[in-house]
């Protein structure tokens, strides 16, 4: 511990961001429980312009994550997703006046969550999780005296290389982007099968304690609004890659599916 | 308003010093200033006062003789000193028997005569109470083992060994046994004269005694290679100039233990239970680690879920409060100790293992003040936790308290 800078102390104590982020629309995860730190950023994105309007974090670990987690979201605060994206490791340890050799996970554990979290707002397969082998004389996590929660299960699984989740993703190669616009008589007819797909995965929301709803459809933009338990889950992310999967096979077309909460996000 | 004063609660690690120990050495850094081997009266005061220090050693540990104690610079040294002469004192045996729970001073010689192909190690489990597994040791003890060593009392989780039957077993097969006893000597009654105990290794500085000197029990007919050669000082068994203020500190520190155990061990263990006791009503998914019917009296090792200990000992250090973590900083960020792994502690605790270990300093109001801080410190990890949230989420019943 004696090691770590006065600003990692200082972060890791005094963790303003962590918490839940309720209108999240952009969650991404890193690391898992056998590996000793995990994190979890939720991101609120404005969708237009893209720029992210809050960041939250929780985060298992050790002084290095918690105080990378903190670093993070005060750096990505105010800067556009593709300003985020730009962002290392060594950005975040830099912002924390550096860290100890051999304690740099947790500034890489940052950079990997950012990663997933953009590329979920986009709808896009995440990053492959931390690859990280784990020590070869990790304990078996057979045994437990308890079962660990199904998320903390789901989450080893995918630290052992399991896929993440089992809806499939990237359902059809995308369309040409610049698709001709489409009559008036179309576009509602598009709207229609957009909102009957939403509806016919609503149960998935559903069974995460949340929902989901069609907002508006500009363009190649299909607005939802997510709320309840599922608002700023990892789950919440995921079915909306999936969701917008659904939507490209079915109609062809390159949609992106923008998530907003509450009254927030119609066009 | 002032701060309380800090709270000491890693007493496994090292302890405080008793005034009277470090009474008994000022002397000896200052006008006592002779070397026991000389023939003068300077020696002379100087070798009365080792062979004081040496008869205090000998009945804190229930020593036949005297002449069985060699001191040495600490359990380490002594740790080393047994491997090396027991394979000197066994020719033609040339494996070991040791547990997968020893301290580092016994893991790495063994791992380092292995590696130059010396001998054969045989590393025996433990169970996730901690407590070995004696099939396979029986299994392993042959007319090849040379020596078998077995950590007395574990530094992490307390969990006793039963030493003397162990002692016993290994006899059978003819080998020497060793116990590596820096943990127990002090903090429970032991008698080596009513045991078949070859050698045992102790460190001063966890009872109450100065750091960088311990002591190797030898018993007397026992075959010996010194591993320090030189000088003919502890009957040359072990060279070097004696540390003089340290040895008779220790000295000190042995006649006090020992005179005080009956009196102390009692109240610690109520202290240690009321500890345990509290914390398991107040947190949830937490696990008691090691046996918790044979458990030394001071240590209480607990695993929370969730969370990571070093933010745990963060936080416990912020609120004045010492404790350690059973985790190590590994080339790949924090693992759990080998001794957890060994116990096969679930994954979804073994990052949150905290040792907090007590000693006759140790009060009720300190217990007091652990119970006020500690459970409010896992409440604010978990609640940044994301194995937490989800375990809320999954199950709202998840978070009711008790081990």
């Amino acid at each position: 511990m004696r090691d770590f800078s006065d600003k990692v102390l200082h972060y890791a104590l005094n963790p303003r961001h962590a918490g839940m982020l309720a209108d999240a629309n952009a969650v991404g995860e890193a690391g898992s429980l056998g590996l000793g730190q995990a994190l979890r950023l939720m991101l609120r994105v404005e969708p237009l312009g893209e720029v992210i309007e809050a960041a939250r974090f929780l985060a298992f670990g050790g002084s290095d994550a918690i105080a990378a987690s903190e670093a993070l979201s005060r750096l990505v605060i105010g800067k556009t997703l593709a300003e985020a994206g730009q962002l290392t490791g060594a950005d975040i340890a830099a912002a924390l006046d550096g860290l100890p050799e051999g304690r740099m996970q947790g500034s890489t554990l940052g950079a990997q969550a950012l990663g997933a979290a953009i590329a979920a707002f986009r709808g896009e397969a995440p990053p492959l999780p931390l690859q990280e082998a784990r020590p070869q004389d990790a304990p078996p996590p057979a045994r437990p005296a308890r079962a660990a929660p199904p998320a903390a299960q789901a989450m080893a699984r995918r630290a052992q290389g399991a896929p993440a989740f089992p809806f499939p993703r990237a359902l059809a190669p995308l369309t040409d982007p610049a698709a001709p616009p489409l009559s008036a008589e179309a576009e509602a007819g598009q709207q229609a099968q957009i909102a009957a797909i939403i509806d016919e995965m609503r149960p998935v929301f559903q069974r995460d304690g949340g929902d989901i709803a069609l907002t508006s459809v500009v363009g190649l933009q299909v607005f939802v609004r997510l709320s309840g338990a599922c608002a700023g889950c990892m789950m919440a992310s995921h079915t909306l890659g999936a969701l917008r999967g659904r939507l490209v096979a079915a109609l062809g077309r390159p949609f992106r599916v923008i998530p907003a909460s509450g009254s927030q996000g119609a066009s | 308003m002032t701060a309380p004063p800090p709270i000491y609660f890693d007493n496994n690690a090292t302890t405080r010093v008793l005034p009277e120990a470090v009474a008994a050495m000022l002397p000896h850094f200052s006008d006592s200033y002779g070397n026991a081997s000389s023939a003068h009266g300077f020696g002379a005061e100087v070798a009365a006062a080792l062979r004081g220090a040496r008869q205090a050693v000998q009945r804190l540990i229930g020593a036949a003789s005297e002449a069985e104690i060699i001191f040495t610079s600490g359990g380490t040294e002594a740790n080393n000193t047994a491997i090396h002469a027991a394979l000197a004192a066994q020719p033609g045996r040339d494996e070991i028997v040791i547990s997968a729970v020893e301290h580092p001073s016994i893991l790495a010689p063994c791992a380092a005569l292995e590696r130059r192909g010396l001998v054969r190690v045989h590393r025996i489990g433990v169970d996730a109470q901690g407590r070995l597994d004696l099939d396979a040791y029986r299994a392993a003890l042959s007319e090849r083992v040379a020596l078998v060593s077995l950590i007395w009392a574990n530094n992490e989780t307390g969990t006793v060994f039963p030493a003397d039957g162990l002692a016993e077993l290994a006899h059978r097969a003819g080998a020497l046994f060793h116990s590596d006893a820096v943990q127990a000597v002090g903090k429970r009654p032991i008698d080596l004269a009513a045991t078949e105990i070859d050698m045992l290794s102790l460190s001063a500085h966890k009872f109450h005694g100065p750091k960088g000197v311990g002591a190797l029990y030898l018993r007397k007919g026992v075959g010996f290679a010194p591993l320090l050669l030189g000088g003919r000082q502890e009957r040359a068994r072990r060279a070097g100039t004696e540390n003089v203020p340290g040895i008779v500190g220790s000295g000190k520190a042995a006649e006090i233990a020992a005179a005080r155990m009956a009196d102390d061990l009692p109240r610690i263990a109520a202290l240690r239970d009321r500890l345990q006791a509290g914390l398991c009503a107040a947190i949830p998914r937490v696990l008691v680690l090691g046996d918790l019917r044979d458990r030394l009296a001071n240590t209480l090792c607990l695993a929370f879920e969730f969370v990571e200990a070093e933010m745990i000992l963060l936080r416990l250090a912020q609120a004045g409060i010492a404790a350690s973590s059973g985790s190590a900083c590994a080339a790949g960020g924090t693992e759990p100790s080998h001794v957890l792994r060994a116990m096969a502690v679930p994954f979804s605790a073994a990052h949150g293992a905290v040792r907090l270990s007590l000693s006759r300093f140790s009060t009720e109001a300190e217990v007091d003040r652990v119970l006020a801080v500690l459970p409010g410190i896992i409440a604010d990890l978990r609640a940044m936790s994301p194995f937490w949230a989800d375990l809320v989420a999954s199950e709202p019943a998840g978070g009711r308290a008790g081990c």
